[in-house]
């Protein structure tokens, strides 16, 4: 297994309460795979992607418990040191709007080119070769004239493409693209979506690749998790998810997908507000929002239900001690 | 990047022009200069003397015009008190003190300020953070004669440490330079820091974090460079205002510089010393101004290409 995410706790502590912003999240992952996290806007898929890099803003926000094993190896416990030669080396991320997460006074060539010279130790001629490289390798035409250009002279999924060479620069075992085609346009998000696949096919490495937007999920991910109010609420093959979702939050989130055939985007949307981090309540926090809810729904947090087949969910209707329950339905 | 150079210088010497026409109608209008230079017995007939003697006996049209070739030739004009001297001779004496003041103040306040600014914003709402705010609070708000007189008696008269005042040596330096840089700094410290707290919540900072660039390098090299782009402008232009503006700086420790020239100018109604030292401190305002623009446009790619 590449990567073994156990029961990460994320708190932020704000001048309201403390958030839970990540609240036990456990997943999977495997070499040249890729697994879809789903689920609505501050559901806490951005800060569980960062506390994968331990990037959480201190001192607000604070990793508090769980375990992340990448090639068995426990990044929780590493040096601050030691991290940062996973950061950007082992471990890769791509943020959603290229504009904002290029630094406006550097060249394109400057910032590809930091990350070789943190990670590989390039200098020189040999640095510039290897950026010249990474820039065509992400479709980038005339990479060696694009060295000198700054990230406002390119358009938007030019610089989405930068942001793919950064990531990629170092051959990074597990790439996370939080949102990454969010803000591009619908040519040019399929095109970015073809070639993550055809470099992943090359490289290899795991992907988490978070979207609202099923149908991208449905084309692009082996696996799917469904995220709600700092958990994974269901987890399984993009297959089991889409065909038998046993959770009434994914259920619901399906039901929002039109027919294939439509070109409009299929967003994300469920009635009802998700609830607020802070004060989470007892039990099942999808409760207030669930059209199945039961009375012990409300009194206490469902256990996790699991099938032989890495399909888990966080539901009462899925006694966990009924193996066959999840298949059954 | 020529063609927004050439505007740029363009537009700075419109503005000396409009300064130096604006600056002229106004000194007049404080009243009339012989007043202040003759004993109120003197009759009508020597005043009116006086006036011919210096000109302003003619329309003020005319006045303006003398004054404006004089411009071109690099003729100031005489002073009205200090009789006899040439407003060139009396600015040229002037200048290297007050530079030398402003220069040191601004070394001093940039060499507080940056780093307090930057740290403040990095830890926000922690220890440095209050501490930072504290002194820019009170560079700020405390007169510039109070901190200077209380400097006087602890270092100078007290402890002896500087001279109580004048410009002798390096050591009559230091005063006068910590007080006005601390009231520098205080500016240029808060904003410092909110420009740092915009861009180290900013994606590209977390991107450089997330390519595993150290923190320092991300703060410095990341952060910082973009942050610095108005406290540059500012900066510069406080300079400027530093050069003319150390006028209560100046009174306190006996300073030789433009700002006391001014002042006694000022009050003696010597239109052409206030002229000239007004021209020479507008023309640096203007200049700052123009090299904070080219300073921004180097930094800032996005002004460089887009202009
Ligand atoms: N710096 C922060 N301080 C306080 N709360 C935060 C911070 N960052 C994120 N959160 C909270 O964490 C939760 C999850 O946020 P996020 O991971 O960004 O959601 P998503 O990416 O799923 O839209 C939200 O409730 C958000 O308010
Ligand atoms: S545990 Fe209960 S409330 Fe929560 S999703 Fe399942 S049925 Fe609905
Ligand atoms: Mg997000």
């Amino acid at each position: 297994m590449l990567l073994e995410v156990k029961d990460l706790r994320v708190q932020f502590h704000t001048r309201r309460g403390v958030v839970k912003a990540v609240d036990g999240v456990s997943f999977s992952l495997d070499r040249g795979e890729t697994l879809g996290l789903v689920g609505e806007s501050g559901s806490g898929k951005s800060v569980s992607c960062m506390a994968l890099m331990r990037l959480v803003e201190a001192p607000a926000g604070r990793i508090v418990g769980g375990s992340v094993l990448l090639d068995g190896q426990e990044l929780l416990d590493l040096s601050e040191r030691e991290m940062r030669q996973i950061r950007g080396g082992q471990i890769s991320l791509i943020l959603q709007d290229p504009l904002s997460s290029l630094n406006p006074g550097y060249t394109v060539g400057n910032q590809v080119a930091e990350a070789i010279r943190i990670h590989q130790g390039l200098r020189g001629r040999a640095l510039r070769d290897s950026v010249v490289e990474i820039l065509s390798q992400v479709g980038i035409p005339q990479a060696e004239r694009r060295l000198k250009q700054y990230p406002h002279q390119m358009s938007g999924g030019m610089r989405q493409r930068v942001a793919g060479a950064i990531a990629l620069s170092c051959r990074p075992s597990l790439l996370i693209a939080d949102e990454p085609t969010t803000s591009l346009d619908a040519t040019v998000q399929a095109q970015y979506l073809r070639l993550l696949s055809e470099l992943q096919q090359e490289f290899q490495f795991g992907m988490i690749f978070v979207t609202h937007d099923l149908g991208i999920v449905a084309r692009l991910c082996d696996r799917v998790a469904v995220m709600y109010a700092g958990r994974i609420v269901e987890t399984g093959s993009t297959r089991q998810i889409f065909n038998e979702p046993a959770h009434p939050y994914a259920k619901a989130l399906l039901a929002t997908l039109p027919s294939l055939e439509s070109r409009k985007k299929r967003l994300l949307t469920v009635s009802g507000q998700p609830p607020l981090a802070i004060d989470l309540p007892p039990g099942c926090s999808f409760a207030p929002r669930c059209p199945e809810v039961m009375d012990i729904c409300t009194e206490e947090f469902p256990a996790e239900a699991t099938t032989g087949d890495r399909h888990r969910v966080l539901c009462w209707l899925h006694s966990p001690s009924d193996e066959m329950s999840l298949s059954a339905r | 990047m020529r063609r927004f150079i050439l505007a740029r210088l363009a537009q700075a010497v419109v503005s000396i022009f409009v300064l130096i026409t604006v600056l002229f109608f106004m000194v007049r209008l404080t009243g009339d200069p012989v007043e202040r230079m003759i004993p109120p017995q003197v009759t009508e007939e020597m005043a009116n003397e006086l006036k011919r003697a210096y000109g302003l006996d003619k329309p003020l049209l005319v006045q303006y015009g003398v004054f404006l070739g004089g411009l071109v030739t690099g003729d100031l004009g005489t002073s009205l008190y200090f009789r006899g001297r040439t407003v060139g001779e009396l600015l040229s004496l002037r200048i290297l003190p007050s530079l030398e003041l402003s220069v040191f103040s601004m070394l001093f306040s940039l060499l507080i300020a940056l780093p307090l600014g930057v740290y403040a914003a990095k830890y926000r709402g922690r220890g440095s953070d209050y501490v930072a705010r504290i002194f820019s609070i009170l560079g700020g708000a405390a007169p510039s004669f109070l901190v200077g007189l209380v400097m006087l008696r602890i270092f100078s008269v007290q402890l002896q440490w500087f001279p109580t005042g004048g410009r002798e040596g390096l050591w009559s330096v230091v005063l006068p330079t910590f007080t006005l840089g601390w009231f520098v700094s205080a500016g240029i410290m808060r904003l410092t820091r909110s420009s740092m707290l915009e861009s180290l919540y900013g994606d590209y900072v977390k991107l450089a974090r997330i390519k595993g660039v150290r923190e320092s390098v991300v703060i410095w090299k990341h952060a910082f460079k973009n942050a610095a782009l108005p406290v540059i402008t500012y900066a510069t232009v406080i300079f400027a205002a530093v050069i003319g503006g150390a006028i209560v700086t100046e009174y306190v420790f006996a300073w030789p510089g433009l700002g006391s020239l001014l002042i006694r100018a000022v009050i003696q109604r010597d239109f052409p010393v206030i002229q000239g030292a007004v021209i020479l401190i507008g023309s640096a305002f203007v200049m700052c101004n123009f090299l904070a623009d080219l300073a921004y446009a180097w930094i800032n790619p996005k002004i460089r290409y887009t202009r």
